[in-house]
């Protein structure tokens, strides 16, 4: 008994000892100080992320297609090398330095993600008819689908498929560190539905109190929804959502739905109260100061 | 290595080899049980020296002296030494050819084969080019893009930024242009490969299999005197000739057993014995012929390469030169009879193509129609073969006909005459829009009808025998 007694100490101490002699963390979790081959082809671009996301974010810009790196159940094609380039300063332009300027450098190298990763088609879902435009994993890693699309010159489009993905996923990213209050998901029970979500209209969901149609699926993306869509819609676009909100829902096929007795526009605004303060008081950000920043660099795309 | 992975493998040898000695009743206790019994064995030896014991004793021995040894390892190198060496050797064969390679490739085993030419350079660019009905306005393209070979469950040749050459096989979005069925397959598209497992490489040969379809792709250098587009040009031309659109129905006779050939226009045949057995065999058009995914055997006979003889009119089996496919006729007179052709004014002589624009313009005036249409083809309402005049208005079709009556006394020679009678709607037309009367008194006529291929004749040029200058060509409608 004493012998077994000693020998798990000493392996306790051989453990601690183990530990002890861990290796200092690097400031980067990847490996920055590997060397980019000057003769590879994509060596500019390689660089270019290197110093724009890597040594200031800690954060690997992926744009080279990893079939493992993505859901294999779905069928989809790399993005291509040119709208990897422009989407990668667009994502810089209008995600990276928004925070950067309003919120501080040091923001999204905390909170943002490790990993961006590209596709360049979208992830369709045939049997449900949907598509998926991004996912965030784990607070790590962020997949943005149908790059190949991207048109600059289309910035309602750009928001749409996008910038507006972009912030409903780093605010899955945010929440997931921070939660934000029951209160919240208390406003709308009962009227998600997580599978039938895309046979609303946006008029029957705004009527509902749902931002989008996909807000309404489930609370969670009812909160990340009020934020990015807050964010990315100009002010004309966002008072069209609360007029559809205040008025009777009209479906796909054009008619009126019966008065649910849902304020949408109030319900829709009570959501937004208490993003807004959960922003102010877990984040200390104000997310005006964030859209008028943000509108202000979508204008000048 | 091993024996630092596996420092128990020895000892443990060693150990149960003195167990077998007589001292072994000392262990006692804890698994005496199972060592008493070998040890009354071997004390048997003693007394009756059978030699067949001690035969079994030795080989025991020798069993275990087996395990002593270690096994030295096969390979001087680490499987990522290994792994690496291959990505390096690949990747020095690959950049080697410097007029490029010809991949044929294949989405999954079950689609067509398209020729693909791609030239890698050792800075990790891919140049490809291919002309198909899948190519930017079915013509030569060329465009450049990544490629890397990574360690993945061995050397993986991965094409990992866009290239329309090559994901067009792979793309879920606008998916219209491959959709072979008519189905929809947005979400799905042809679910072709870009992951290529690496199975074998020399010089001049490359030895592919698709990551997720499991399709076997084979890449051959391309010769240094190939100029890239003048040789996909030639083979997009005969790609063309045969397979623009499905073919009619061809044949093929294997010793008394006919097999009827449908489809085609994707590179995919549906070769029917009877409608019970079909077989679905994909091909790639080569520079002389087409080839089999695989080969294939139709009534004991096996079937791979066939090569397009010099009259276009048949394809011939490489492997058995008796047998070929053929079209259904080689008379272009029976043939266009029984399909529904479109007038091609731009492709016509000046005298039809200036009597469609009359005829279009009076349409307009006329009916304020869009879209004329003029076609031949058999009405069975009539009980004739027909001149079909039809327009659009307000997102409606009219249509009308006028009868013609179409014989044949030579091969490829047809004559048509006018048959002074048609529908209430064609008959007006006839009456009021300018130019009908004299379209149809150019139709009636004998002409001479020829076509780049009998195999496949899917754009017809009519020739009137009395004028040289004049001709209409026909494109081969297919049914909805």
């Amino acid at each position: 008994m004493r012998n077994l007694l000693k020998y798990t100490l000493l392996s306790i101490s051989m453990i601690l000892i183990a530990c002890s002699n861990d290796e200092h963390f690097t400031a980067s979790i990847f490996n920055i100080e590997k060397s980019i081959d000057e003769n590879a082809a994509g060596y500019a671009f390689d660089t270019w992320l290197h110093e724009n996301y890597l040594e200031p974010y800690n954060l690997e810009f992926r744009y080279r297609m990893e079939d493992v790196g993505s859901d294999m159940n779905y069928n989809l094609v790399p993005v291509s090398f040119e709208k990897a380039q422009e989407m990668a300063r667009l994502v810089k332009y209008l995600w990276f330095d928004v925070y950067g300027t309003v919120v501080g450098p040091e923001f999204l190298k905390e909170n943002g993600p490790r990993i961006i990763h590209l596709i360049g088609s979208p992830a369709y879902n045939p049997i449900s008819g949907t598509m998926l435009l991004g996912t965030a994993e784990g607070g790590l890693k962020v997949t943005l689908f149908r790059c190949n699309e991207l048109d600059s010159t289309d910035v309602d489009k750009m928001n749409e498929y996008y910038f507006k993905t972009m912030h409903h996923e780093f605010a899955h990213i945010l929440h997931q560190k921070r939660n934000y209050p029951v209160e919240f998901g208390l406003i709308s029970q009962g009227k998600y539905n997580p599978l039938g979500w895309q046979y609303r209209s946006p008029s029957e969901a705004a009527s509902m109190g749902f931002v989008s149609p996909y807000a309404g699926s489930q609370n969670r993306e009812d909160f990340v929804e009020i934020i990015a869509n807050y964010l990315v819609k100009t002010d004309t676009q966002w008072n069209e959502i609360l007029t559809m909100a205040a008025n009777p829902g009209i479906n796909y096929d054009g008619e009126e739905l019966p008065d649910d007795g849902i304020d949408g526009k109030a319900v829709i605004l009570r959501k937004l109260e208490i993003v807004r303060k959960w922003l102010q008081d877990s984040w200390n950000i104000e997310i005006d100061e964030l859209r008028t920043e943000i509108i202000r660099r979508q204008e000048g795309i | 290595m091993n024996s630092a992975l596996n420092p128990s493998k020895g000892d443990t040898a060693r150990n149960y080899l003195s167990l077998a000695r007589p001292k072994l009743p000392s262990f006692g206790g804890v698994g005496g049980g199972f060592l008493t019994p070998l040890y009354k064995t071997i004390n048997m030896f003693n007394k009756t020296t059978n030699k067949s014991h001690i035969a079994l004793l030795l080989s025991i021995l020798l069993l275990f002296a087996g395990c002593r040894k270690e096994e030295s390892d096969i390979f001087p190198h680490t499987p990522a030494e290994r792994l690496q060496h291959a990505i390096d050797e690949y990747q020095s064969i690959l950049t080697a050819a410097t007029n490029g390679w010809q991949v044929e490739y294949y989405a999954n085993s079950t689609s067509g084969g398209y020729t693909l030419l791609m030239k890698f350079d050792a800075s990790g660019l891919v140049t490809m080019a291919s002309r198909s009905k899948l190519t930017k306005n079915a013509a030569y393209e060329q465009e450049s893009s990544l490629y890397e070979i990574i360690g993945d469950n061995g050397p993986v040749l991965t094409f990992n930024t866009f290239n329309p050459i090559l994901h067009v096989f792979s793309n879920p979005e606008h998916p219209e242009i491959l959709d072979r069925k008519e189905e929809d397959l947005t979400g799905y598209g042809w679910q072709g490969d870009y992951e290529f497992i690496i199975n074998k490489a020399v010089k001049d040969t490359v030895w592919l299999k698709g990551k997720k379809q499991g399709a076997e792709i084979i890449m051959t250098q391309l010769a240094t005197d190939i100029q890239w587009q003048s040789y996909l040009d030639e083979l997009g031309d005969l790609d063309d000739m045969l397979f623009h659109v499905d073919v009619p129905v061809l044949s093929m006779l294997v010793d008394n057993v006919p097999y009827r050939i449908y489809n085609g226009k994707f590179h995919v045949f549906d070769i029917k014995k009877s409608d019970r057995e079909i077989h679905q065999v994909p091909f790639i058009v080569t520079s002389d012929g087409i080839q089999f995914y695989q080969p294939i055997e139709l009534n004991g006979v096996v079937f791979r390469s066939f090569e397009l003889n010099r009259a276009r009119t048949k394809l011939v089996s490489v492997e058995h030169p008796e047998y070929a496919i053929r079209g259904t006729t080689d008379d272009l007179a029976e043939f266009i009879q029984n399909f529904a052709w479109q007038f091609i004014p731009e492709l016509s002589s000046l005298d039809f193509s200036s009597l469609y624009n009359r005829i279009s313009d009076a349409v307009t005036i006329l009916y304020e129609g869009e879209q004329l249409v003029l076609k031949l083809e058999y009405n069975t309402e009539a009980n004739s073969y027909v001149l079909v005049v039809s327009y659009v208005k307000d997102k409606q079709k009219i249509e009308g006909y006028l009868n013609l009556d179409i014989t044949s006394d030579e091969q490829d020679v047809l004559s048509i005459n006018y048959a002074n009678s048609g529908d209430k709607t064609g008959m007006q037309f006839y009456n009021e829009v300018d130019g009908i009367d004299e379209l149809v008194a150019a139709l009636t006529a004998d002409f001479e009808l020829s076509t780049d291929s009998k195999l496949n004749p899917w754009m017809i040029h009519c020739q009137n025998l009395n004028d040289n200058a004049l001709f209409f060509r026909l494109e081969r409608q297919i049914k909805d």
